[in-house]
This record gives C-alpha cells, structure tokens and sequence, in this order.
C-alpha cells in the first residue's frame, strides 16, 4: 500500500505544446515529450511510436525546441530511442542536456517488445541493455532520469543505472484507444508490486497504461500497490481532447439549430458540471426528455443535486417563462396539506377563512416540483394521483374542479420500488409520476468530476478563476466517499476557502476529511454498535447523537442545510 | 532463377539482380534488419523519394501501415518516381505473442499489407510479400499476390552445420503453397545469419532474395 504521507506524483506523456502547457499549468510534476504523444496529436496510435515513420529523437527534439521547452515551469524530460546501432546514449543525452532537457527517459522502450525479436536486439545491443546506458549516462552527468520497465530484472537493471523514478509499464493504455487490456486494476496493482520487489523506497515508483483510464483509476492503483504515482499519456491527451471537441462540435451544431428556431432563445447552462461519462449521459438524457410534457421522476442520494436538476429541466422546457412551483413534500403537514396542495374556497368552515390557490393551481402553464414526493402522506399521494390522472385541480370545499396543465418533476431519496412492494407508496401513483425516471449518480460513482466540481464552487464562491489545488488536496477530495455528495463537496470547499484566502488549496487545508475517515473507520472497528445505519432515519438519528442534537453542526456534518434538517427530524419524528 | 537484393542504399546496381530499395535499412547489418519495423529511425516511405532509384527496375520497401496519407496518392508518387514494384518490407510478419496482438490493434498486420500489396497491383506495380509461415502464405495467396519470400524467421546467431531440420520445413511450406496455387512464384529469403547454408536452390524456391549491408 502507498504511504499515504508520500504525495501522489503525477508525470503526462505529452507531444504538443498545447497539451504541455495545459498540464504544466494544471501543476503536473513533470513532463515527458514523447514521439508518441506528437502521433496521438495527429490522430495515429501511441503504438505507432515504434515503427519507422520518423527519426524519433530529432522529432522529440525538435517538438521540445519549438514549443515546450523554456515555456513550461515542471521538468521536461526528453523520450529518446537507442534502439539504432547509429545512435550513441552518451551523445544523445548530452544534446538532451545542451538543449535544455531536466532529464531523459527510454522511450520507446523495448520493454514493451517480447519474444524472439527482443532475443534479437538483446543480441545486436540494441535491447533494454542499451537503454540502461542512456538512463546511466544520463545519471552520471546529474539529470533526471525516469526508467520504463515491464518486469523486475528490468526494474533491477535501472536502479543499477541509476535510475531515480521507475516507471511500471501494464501496457498500453486501454479504454478508448483500441489497445485491449485484460487487467483489471487490482492486477496492475499486483503486477506493479512484483516489478518493483526489492527496489528500495528511495526510487520514486509510477506506473502507466493498461486498465488505468481515469484519475480514480490511477488513486485506486496507487491505494492497492507501492506505486506512488502516475504517467498519463492518451488518458490526458488525446481521450479528454476528443471527448472535449466531440461536444464542443456538437454545442456548434445544437446552438446553430436553435439559432434557426428562435433567435430570442437563449440556451441556459446545464446545472450539472462534469465531464464524467455518467453525466455527460445525464446531460444527454435531460436534453432529450426536458421538451415533453412528460412527467419525470428523479432519484438519487441526498445531496446528488436533484432538486437542481429538476430545476434544471424545467427551465430547458421551451414553454418555461415562470419559475417552477416547488413543494417540499416533507414539510406537508397531515392536517393542511391538502390545502397547501388543492386550495380551498372562502368561507370554508370560518367565514374569515379567505380563498386560497394551491399549489397544483399555481403551476398552471407550468412546471410543479414535488421535492422527496415519497414524504407524501396516503392521502395527499390520493389528490396528487387524481391531479394526474384528470388533469383536475379541486379547491377543498368546491363543488367542481379546474382544469391545470402543469408539468410533474418529482424527487425521492429513497427507494421507491421499496416503497411500492411495501405499500407505503401508492403504485398506481408511482406509475403515473413516473414516465421518465433519471437516477443522479453518488459522487463517488463519479470520482471523475471532484476536480472540476472543486474548481467550480472555488470560482463560484470567490468570483476568482485562480484559485489553485495541489495534487495532493486533490488526491484527499479523490479519496474520499462523500456521503453527502455534491452539497458535502460544496460546503467543504466553502469551508476552506473561507479558512484560507491565498487562492492555492493544499492537502493540509483538506486534511479534515482523511481525519473524518479514519475516526469513522477507528468507529466502526471499535463501537460496541459497529452496524452502519440502515435508512436515512438512522442516519440522521446517529448524527443527531453524535454531535449532541446541535442542529447546525449536525447539518454541516450530513452536508445539508439545517431546514432540511429540521424537515426531515420531523418527519421521522426524530425530535 | 529469380533474384532480388534488398538494400538501405538507394543506388544499387546489380546485373544479376533486382534492387529493392528500403531506407529504413540503411546502416543495418542482416541481423538488425530483421528489426527495422520497430526502429523509429526515419521515416522510411518519405525517404523513398529523396533520391531517384536505379532507372527502371527499382522496388520500393513500403512501410505500408504508416497511418498516415493515402495509398492512392503515395502510390502515384511512387510510379511517378519510377518505381516499377514494391515490397512489404519492413513488415509485420516476424511478430509473435503479445507483441503481434499489441500491433494487430494499431492496426499493423501481414493481412493488410497484403491488402496493400494488392492494391498496388491495380495501379500497375509488381509486388514481392514477405511471409514467415503458412498461414501467412495462405493469406498472400488469397489477396491475389503471386509473387512470395519466404523469410525463414528470426535468427539470432550464425547457426553452425547443415540445417537439415529448417531446409525440410521451408521446402514442406512452399511444396504446400504451390499445391494450393500453382502459378505463384516462391522465393527464398537467403537470411545472412543461416550464413548461405541454406540457398533457395535447396528448399525448391523459385528465386532468392538477398540482404545487402550499405557500402
């Protein structure tokens, strides 16, 4: 397992200056220039780096000259190629060194050949032999070296080199780029702790390629194995800039429609930041359904942001004008819910009694937002089913009803289906609310956009866009399960921005959540109750005992505000 | 008997023999150009057009997976250059296990340079494909080329005494090519590391094919 006290290091394999820029900017610890990210740039496979195409070290070279060097502020290291009886390491580290190069790496490796063709350059001194004298020669005149290897001999003979970073090659890089992997990350995990047996603590240890497609992949090898840090290549070049262009390219073609429909349409930004596959389906699906006058029903987590996205769908609806009418389903009281929900005529009961429009009234030409709609109470869920069964709104104490037409987006954190085979939720209500179901991802089903929902709240909470996080702060949001989701993460961050104004979050200012984990892991490995709470009621009831019943603490540590706090302890009567 | 000479040196003039030019090679010996498809030294199909090849005869050594360009276009090139052939070298064909399925997804595969091959066919050039094994023979054949080498594989070390084993196998491959298609002509690629013990003549081949080292 990685120490965790040992921050996470993160190199990108880069053939661009764009692409060099923008990782040098985003703070990657070093860079490698490689002619296999140069032909990634140019739509061709890293693999392709081995064929005679170009002489590899001019084209690394001259990339490097024209564009990275002297323009970025991390190390850049050159990928050089021995594998050319013409080519002398000594030689061609010192033009590394002259140009400006912190330090070499052996790339293309022939680590990554097998067989009878590596037995062949072993024996005509073009093999992995040769690379070690580069790493060596490299070594010796006091650059930076960082050595790719497949196996353990490989990884011995670096450090015999001189080698001061050894990186763990699992293959090519999987996922997208068309190279199959079979490994799972666990067996990278394995795999890097074999190669590396009996190389000291000293040598800075990474690993690359194979299953690790994503920054969760790269933290989850690096919690699973000795490696302590990672080597991007496809993963923060060419996989992000195709997935980033695709959409672009297709806002241009979204846009220009709408361009055509109604100039007066102006396209709102969708309330889901993200560039993770399951929201970009989100985004997908939302734009798909949000036209229709369907009704939706969103479920997720507490804190998934559903209320958000109910918002969401309601203000891309293209008759929207008004702002949606939102009903808190918990906070319905038994006695006027009815009233809140139906209206009731004047004079009912009490003469003083003024007539009142109800919710569902009100959403006429509109969208109604039933917030947790399980919450409801049988008989409110009986006047919720006729609204959508007749489309009839009826005043309590009138004698006929209204016609509404208004748009059903509900929310639940809890498991409807449940809800529905035990009879607390009405079925025939679940179906008729129930056209289209989105189901919000937890947060840590979606590690890949804790970055950019950090970068997000920092800038929209201080109005500034250089507000900087470390790797390591990173790595602690990485790492930790948010229970709370979004809302935890946003109130994290707003916490310690408000805590620390110099614009650059590091680990330390973090740290809270890594100490939260262990004292919740220290919790359960010695509470005389270890059994995890089994429904948000026990949830909630732990927390209220943990914190002594103060409500604000409590709320902060659920990561939700103390009204809907209060609305849910009085819901399970929790008070 | 037929008989090319492959070579990195551009103006090679034989009376013997057919020049086929591969730039990637230049510099090499026998051995290490068996390995030329994994040395990114140069960019072997624009430095086919950097010299002129010896007038009328020439065979290009085409990287024929290189991702970039087109064939039609760089076949047109080559034509107007005054290439009259061209060969799959460096190839495909000597890689094995991991490394063979590591390439096949890029994509770099003896099918499709020999798909290429015969593309070439169309525009009118002449086409020599290497192959190592049976099952590669067998696709040269049914992409419709009809003119093969035989590469006996890689070979390490000069092997000492008569290769009686390696002559039986190569002539029970090329006795079971010419069983499948009988107008093909089967040439031998006469490998320096078998250091000429084993000839084209003894394995029943059609002609041979010779490495060159640059003068």
């Amino acid at each position: 397992m990685t120490d965790q006290n040992n921050p996470f290091i993160f190199g990108a394999a880069v053939g661009s200056g764009l692409t060099a820029l923008a990782v040098d900017r985003a703070g990657a610890d070093f860079l490698l220039v490689l002619n296999a990210g140069r032909l990634r740039m140019r739509g061709a496979s890293s693999l392709a780096s081995y064929l005679p195409l170009r002489p590899a070290n001019e084209w690394v070279f001259e990339i490097a000259e024209e564009e990275i060097l002297h323009r970025c502020v991390s190390p850049v290291l050159a990928g050089l190629n021995v594998r050319d009886p013409a080519i002398d390491p000594i030689e061609i580290v010192e033009k590394a060194k002259e140009l400006g190069f912190a330090g070499v790496c052996n790339f293309p490796s022939a680590a990554m050949l097998e067989g009878q063709l590596r037995h062949l350059m072993e024996a005509e001194g073009i093999g992995f032999g040769k690379e070690c004298e580069l790493i060596r020669a490299a070594s010796e005149r006091g650059m930076k070296t960082l050595a790719y290897v497949c196996t353990n001999r490989e990884a011995r003979m670096m450090l015999e080199a001189g080698a001061e970073r050894i990186c763990v090659v699992v293959g090519f890089t999987g996922g997208g780029t068309g190279v199959s992997t079979s490994l799972t990350l666990e067996a990278a995990a394995d795999l890097a702790n074999q190669v590396l047996e009996g190389i000291p603590a000293s040598v800075e240890t990474l690993i690359e390629g194979g299953p690790i497609t994503s920054p969760e992949d790269a933290l989850t090898v690096t919690r699973l194995s000795r490696v302590n840090g990672y080597i991007a290549g496809s993963t923060i070049d060419r996989l992000p800039l195709e997935q980033a262009i695709e959409e672009v390219a297709r806002s241009y073609k979204v846009i220009s429609k709408m361009g055509r429909g109604n100039k007066g349409d102006i396209a709102q930004p969708s309330a889901f930041s993200g560039s993770s596959h399951a929201m970009q389906t989100l985004r997908k699906l939302v734009e798909d359904i949000a036209p229709s006058d369907l009704p939706v029903l969103i479920t997720g987590e507490t804190g998934t942001g559903k209320s958000l996205l109910a918002a969401d769908i309601h203000s891309q609806h293209n008759t929207s004008k008004r702002g949606p009418v939102v009903v808190d389903c918990t906070s319905l009281s038994h006695e006027i819910g009815s009233v809140q929900l139906m209206g009731q005529v004047a004079g009912l009961n009490r003469r003083d009694v003024p007539l009142t429009r109800g919710a569902l009234e009100t959403a006429h030409g509109n969208s109604i937002i039933l917030e947790e709609v399980s919450a409801l109470n049988p008989e409110l869920q009986g006047l919720i089913l006729r609204f959508a069964e007749t489309g009839f709104v009826q005043r309590i104490g009138a004698l006929e009803g209204r016609a509404v037409n208004a748009r059903l987006i509900s929310t639940s954190n809890r498991d409807i289906d449940d809800l529905v085979e035990t009879n607390v939720f009405r079925r025939d209500l679940y179906h008729r609310i129930n056209a289209f179901q989105i189901a919000v991802p937890p947060l840590r089903e979606r590690r890949d956009d804790i970055a950019e929902l950090a970068a997000f709240f920092a800038r929209s909470l201080t109005r500034r866009d250089d507000v900087q996080f470390t790797n390591a702060a990173l790595r602690v949001l990485l790492e930790h399960d948010w229970p709370g989701n979004v809302r935890e993460l946003k109130n994290v961050i707003q916490r310690v921005l408000t805590l620390n104004s110099s614009g650059r979050v590091t680990a330390r200012d973090v740290s809270f959540l890594s100490s939260r984990k262990v004292a919740e892991q220290e919790k359960s490995a010695y509470s005389e109750d270890p059994a995890e709470p089994a429904n948000e009621k026990e949830w909630i009831a732990a927390a209220l005992k943990q914190h002594n019943f103060r409500k604000g603490t409590t709320a902060r540590y659920l990561g939700i505000s103390p009204r809907t706090l209060y609305n849910k302890m009085k819901k399970f009567q929790l008070d | 008997m037929k008989h090319f000479e492959l070579s990195g040196f551009p103006n090679l003039i034989s009376e013997h023999a057919t020049h086929i030019y591969c730039p990637t090679l230049h510099g090499l010996n026998g051995r290490q150009a068996d390995l030329a498809m994994v040395m990114p030294r140069l960019d072997n199909n624009r430095a086919l057009f950097d010299t002129r090849p010896t007038e009328g005869s020439s065979y290009a050594g085409v990287l024929t997976c290189d991702p970039f360009g087109t064939a039609d276009s760089f076949l047109r090139r080559l034509a107007d250059h005054g290439y009259v052939g061209v060969s799959n070298w460096p190839s495909a064909i000597l890689f094995q296990g991991h490394t063979k399925r590591m390439m096949a997804s890029m994509p770099a595969t003896p099918e499709l340079e020999y798909a290429w091959l015969a593309g070439a066919q169309r525009h009118g050039f002449q086409s020599l494909a290497f192959f190592r094994s049976l099952e590669q023979g067998r696709a040269a054949l049914s992409a419709g080329l009809r003119q093969l080498v035989l590469h006996p594989g890689l070979i390490p070390q000069t092997t000492g005494g008569p290769p009686d084993l390696l002559i039986a196998s190569l002539r029970d491959l090329i006795e079971k090519l010419r069983h499948q298609v009988g107008d093909v002509d089967i040439l031998l690629y006469e490998h320096v590391g078998l250091n000429e013990a084993v000839q084209a003549t003894d394995v029943g081949a059609d002609g041979a094919v010779t490495f060159m080292a640059t003068p």
